[in-house]
């Protein structure tokens, strides 16, 4: 593997198991942090993580292996993103991944509590560009933000993504039982490695027309192919449609949160 | 020649109470003429209320009275503030080497707001003119300078030592009298020797009370009378208190009676603690109609105010009037001041009570009643001791300077915190709860002349009705708590405007035009002065019609089908852009989507005939047809057919280019066209469904340099580097 990166709460994570990271190569290790303050951050996460992640962090600091940290904004903790940038800079931490939440699966009937607005995204990036740079701290969005709804020219510092789902380098997913997803958003599984060669995964027409499928407000857009819509999973996991709008650009054209027209089967429980 | 003394009256900016007269000037004017010698000064007097000209008649008109020996502008009321300066300014460019003076009430009170290193003002005269301005001009003729900046006040003790009114200094412009105003203008006394707080007489005429002798002041409406037919006309005679003492006032009343010098109503403000039942007869039978200075109903409020030291006689004289005038058949008026400095909840109530009895006893009523917000005016004992009041009632005056505003001064001047127990707001919602029901029910009871007359009071009493509306309450209130919050920011002043405003003031687009720049002035967003001319010279309506020009001047943008190149942009943003702009004389500027062609008209205004702008027009040969016509008489404008956003056939250096859509960024193409360096270019980039950043891009060393100007959403344009491809 040319390129590792383990993404983790950080609580299994020692100074020999940091030792043992750094001497495999790998590349960063991701960590979580919805909030600086712990109550907040364990209550978000739905488990009591906050201080392990932290040690986390500094454990791998002093064995030298690069940290990022994950922001996941949404409505109700994207007021703690400065908060994070801080904690980061404190903890060392130089790399951000700041990801808009994105609904998919049971998330989509919480739209009201968990989908960021436009604006509180966009003070979001604010803060990313100036305290990042003030900083020195790299932040880059993997979620994609259409530049429809935020000017993106205006963050400098800020590095943004689109879905890569359909490109050169796809984020494909292979979850424990060898399910093959597009991405790890998608609900649709591709196939499974331990039952199909990869050829045959791969020659799934999902993955190959996903790009033409784009929103008719997308059409003539001149960021059509390069967004594509924004999330298309998240639309297909709210309206059953590649083609809709996904919720955050819905949200920004309608001023409202959308109501989903899926219902996903049953409400999930932590085992 | 023999050399003009041009005096100016700014006019008002409520035109609908335009007076027409001008007794202060045409005093002045008389005394010169008597004093200095017709044969060696002339006398032109300019009313812009009256004149209906633009900039550039008004400077052709001046020219005309060449040569000048000295300008005059009267800075009457401090509402009149900023047009004088602006005015001043403007006369200044026009005339360099001509001396500048100013006077009239905020003059009288603050000389020093108009005379001051960097104003166009050589002087201000404060008080009453006549004897400074001989004195200036004699010196003038004489080869001398003004030397002095602020001329000693010297008061007119022997009124009957002035000139009759030199009426046919009006002349020039005395047909347009009729096409207005009803009211004319006439003093017959000067000077109260009362000492309301509120009252900014004093500033110009002292303590005390001076009139002309009775048969000289029944000689001057006589002389009025020769000049015009009094019939009509209602003369406003705009004494500070009119027949302060009994025998001068039945003297005056009998004489016009008697010599029948009856115009179709007269209307002053009087006492009415002296009014026996003979002087309401009087004044009934001279056709009067009179306004009594109420001020309060609360003796503790009368008191503060200095209305005397009887107030519950004061009190009592006002429902004797009330009584008395029902007998003769006079109509009054009683003005009330709700909210000065010490007013609490208490006292308010006791107003309420007093006129609601004085108006509500009896079956009928001939008075009506006027209602005004206490307002700082400079002059007033109140304006110079403001501490005073704040240290003892609690008064907190939250725009000591109003005048020095551009824009809604009439709210600046009354929000005010009357006391330690009663703010703006709680004022506000006493009055607009309790009075327009009061009101309303005066004009059910109100019995009137049976005379055209009473439509005027009736209309007024209406008028009032409609003020308090629940909707102006709660504009007020806002304004209130937005002017809070802005409160300690730091604010640049406003910008000195050297261009007249307020001309033309008749014509509702010209009105709504420059209440547009008036608060783009006072936001701080119209900085230059060559823009700001630009703006109130063009008029919008030629190029976007009736509607569309309304929507722009309330900063709204249009709207077509997306994609379609929009016929135009916010008053706001465009005047930012322009700012930012800033196109300068002889320069080589575009508008790159001239659409309906007003931006390239400003454009063109603002380079002059010796600039060029190139118009590149998104629409058919037809259209573009149409706007070489619309811009036919502006020869440095060259309107080009282009596809939108399409570049080809323009060539560059351009030293400024406006883009007036959205589009995800400065489109490429057109970058190189701009001259480097200097070579600026405004667009509004961002996002397709929400605000855009207006931006300012700067050419230097082949790099562009880009400036946030402000935020707004605009429709966005189809075309390459477009929002929309295809």
């Amino acid at each position: 593997m040319p390129s590792v990166q383990l993404i983790t709460n950080g609580s299994h994570i020692t100074p020999a198991v940091a030792a043992r990271f750094k001497a495999a190569g790998l590349r960063s290790v991701q960590l979580t942090l919805l909030s600086a303050e712990r109550d907040r951050h364990d209550a978000l996460k739905g488990a009591v993580c906050f201080d392990d992640t932290v040690r986390a962090a500094l454990d791998l600091r002093d064995a030298g292996v690069p940290v990022q940290v994950c922001f996941v904004a949404m409505a109700e903790n994207w007021q703690d993103f400065e908060g994070v940038l801080e904690l980061c800079y404190v903890l060392g931490v130089r790399s951000v991944s700041y990801n808009r939440m994105s609904p998919t699966g049971w998330a989509i009937h919480q739209l009201d509590r968990l989908l960021p607005l436009v604006e509180q995204v966009e003070q979001n990036l604010d803060t990313a560009e100036r305290l990042g740079r003030a900083w020195g701290i790299r932040v880059a969005t993997a979620m994609p933000i259409p530049p429809c709804l935020i000017r993106l020219d205006r963050y400098a510092w800020v590095q943004f993504g689109f879905c890569s789902i359909g490109s050169s380098s796809p984020n494909l997913t292979v979850d424990a039982l060898g399910n093959v997803r597009s991405c790890n958003l998608s609900a649709n599984i591709l196939g499974n490695i331990t039952q199909q060669d990869w050829a045959t995964i791969h020659a799934q027409p999902y993955l190959h027309t996903f790009k033409a499928q784009v929103p008719a407000v997308c059409r003539g857009c001149a960021y059509e192919a390069s967004c594509q819509g924004g999330c298309k999973e998240s639309g297909h996991a709210t309206f059953g449609d590649l083609r809709h709008p996904e919720p955050f650009l819905w949200q920004g054209l309608h001023g409202e949160a959308p109501t989903p027209a899926l219902v996903t089967i049953g409400e999930p429980t932590r085992r | 020649m023999t050399p003009c003394v041009l005096l100016i009256s700014p006019g008002i900016i409520k035109w609908t109470d335009l007076d027409f007269g001008l007794p202060h000037l045409v005093s002045i004017g008389g005394y010169l003429l008597e004093k200095v010698g017709e044969n060696r000064v002339r006398v032109e007097i300019i009313d812009l209320g009256y004149e209906g000209t633009d900039h550039a008649g008004l400077a052709r008109l001046i020219r005309g009275f060449s040569p000048l020996l000295c300008i005059g502008v009267a800075c009457y009321s401090s509402f009149d503030y900023m047009r004088v300066m602006a005015l001043g300014r403007f006369l200044r460019r026009l005339f360099p080497d001509v001396p500048l003076v100013t006077g009239g009430y905020h003059a009288s009170a603050l000389p020093r707001d108009l005379v001051f290193d960097g104003s166009p003002f050589d002087a201000a005269l404060p008080g009453e003119a006549e004897r400074s301005m001989a004195t200036l001009v004699e010196h003038l003729l004489g080869g001398g300078r003004v030397e002095t900046p602020i001329v000693p006040h010297e008061t007119i003790e022997d009124l009957d030592a002035l000139p009759l009114h030199r009426w046919d200094l009006l002349r020039r412009y005395w047909p347009r009298a009729l096409d207005i105003g009803r009211k004319f203008q006439l003093s017959l006394s000067r000077g109260c020797p009362y000492r309301c707080t509120f009252c900014m007489e004093r500033a110009k005429g002292g303590y005390t009370w001076r009139a002309f002798s009775p048969t000289r002041a029944l000689d001057e409406l006589s002389h009025l009378a020769r000049f015009t037919d009094l019939s009509a006309w209602v003369i406003n005679l705009a004494d500070p208190l009119f027949g302060l003492k009994r025998s001068w006032r039945r003297e005056v009343l009998t004489g016009i009676i008697e010599r029948r010098l009856i115009p179709r109503q007269y209307w002053t403000l009087t006492r009415s603690d002296d009014l026996s039942a003979e002087d309401v007869e009087l004044f009934a039978r001279a056709r009067f109609s009179i306004g009594i200075g109420m001020e309060s109903g609360s003796p503790r409020m009368l008191d503060i105010m200095q209305k005397g030291n009887k107030p519950e006689a004061y009190l009592g004289a006002l429902e004797r009037l009330a009584r008395l005038s029902l007998q003769h058949g006079l109509n009054w008026a009683a003005n009330i001041i709700i909210g000065h400095p010490g007013e609490d909840e208490a006292s308010m109530r006791e107003t309420l009570d007093v006129v609601t009895r004085l108006f509500t006893a009896g079956g009928e009523t001939c008075g009506w009643l006027s209602i005004d917000p206490f307002r700082l005016y400079p002059g007033a004992l109140v304006h110079e001791q403001q501490a005073e009041w704040s240290r003892t009632h609690g008064a907190r005056f939250h725009h000591p300077e109003w005048w020095k505003s551009w824009y809604d001064g009439s709210f600046l001047a009354e929000h005010v915190d009357p006391s330690a127990s009663l703010d703006f707001e709680g004022r506000v919602r006493f009055m607009y709860q309790h009075y327009p029901p009061l009101v309303q029910g005066i004009l059910d009871r109100f019995r009137g002349q049976g005379t055209s007359v009473d439509r005027v009071f009736k209309r007024s009493l209406a008028e009032q009705v409609r003020l308090m509306s629940p909707e102006a309450r709660d504009d007020l209130i806002r304004r209130a708590a937005r002017a809070k919050a802005q409160a300690g920011a730091r604010r640049e002043p406003a910008a000195a405007v050297g261009f007249p405003v307020g001309l033309h003031i008749r014509d509702p687009r010209v009105r709504a035009r420059e209440a547009a720049v008036k608060r783009l002035l006072e936001d701080g967003a119209l900085r230059t002065e060559a823009i700001v001319e630009a703006l109130l010279v063009v008029a919008p309506e030629p190029f976007l019609g009736e509607a569309a020009a309304e929507a722009m001047l309330r900063s709204r943008s249009s709207e077509q089908p997306e994609g379609d190149p929009p016929g135009w942009v916010g008053f706001q943003a465009l005047a930012l852009a322009l700012e930012a702009l800033n196109p300068g004389a002889g320069e080589r500027v575009a508008d790159l989507l001239a659409v309906r062609g007003y931006v390239a008209a400003l454009l063109a205004h603002a380079v002059g005939e010796a600039g060029e702008v190139i118009a590149l027009h998104p629409g058919s040969q037809v259209t573009a047809l149409r706007l070489r016509t619309d811009l036919a008489s502006l020869a440095q404008v060259h309107v080009r057919l282009a596809r939108p956003l399409d570049p080809t056939g323009l060539e560059g250096p351009l030293d400024a280019a406006w883009l007036g859509a959205a589009v995800p960024r400065f489109p490429k193409r057109f970058e190189s066209l701009l001259a480097d360096p200097g070579g600026r270019a405004v667009a509004f980039t961002g996002p397709r469904f929400r605000p855009q950043d207006l931006v300012c891009l700067t050419r230097r060393a082949g790099a562009l340099y880009e400036r946030v100007l402000g935020r707004t959403q605009v429709p966005v344009v189809r075309g390459p580097g477009g929002w929309l491809v295809g």
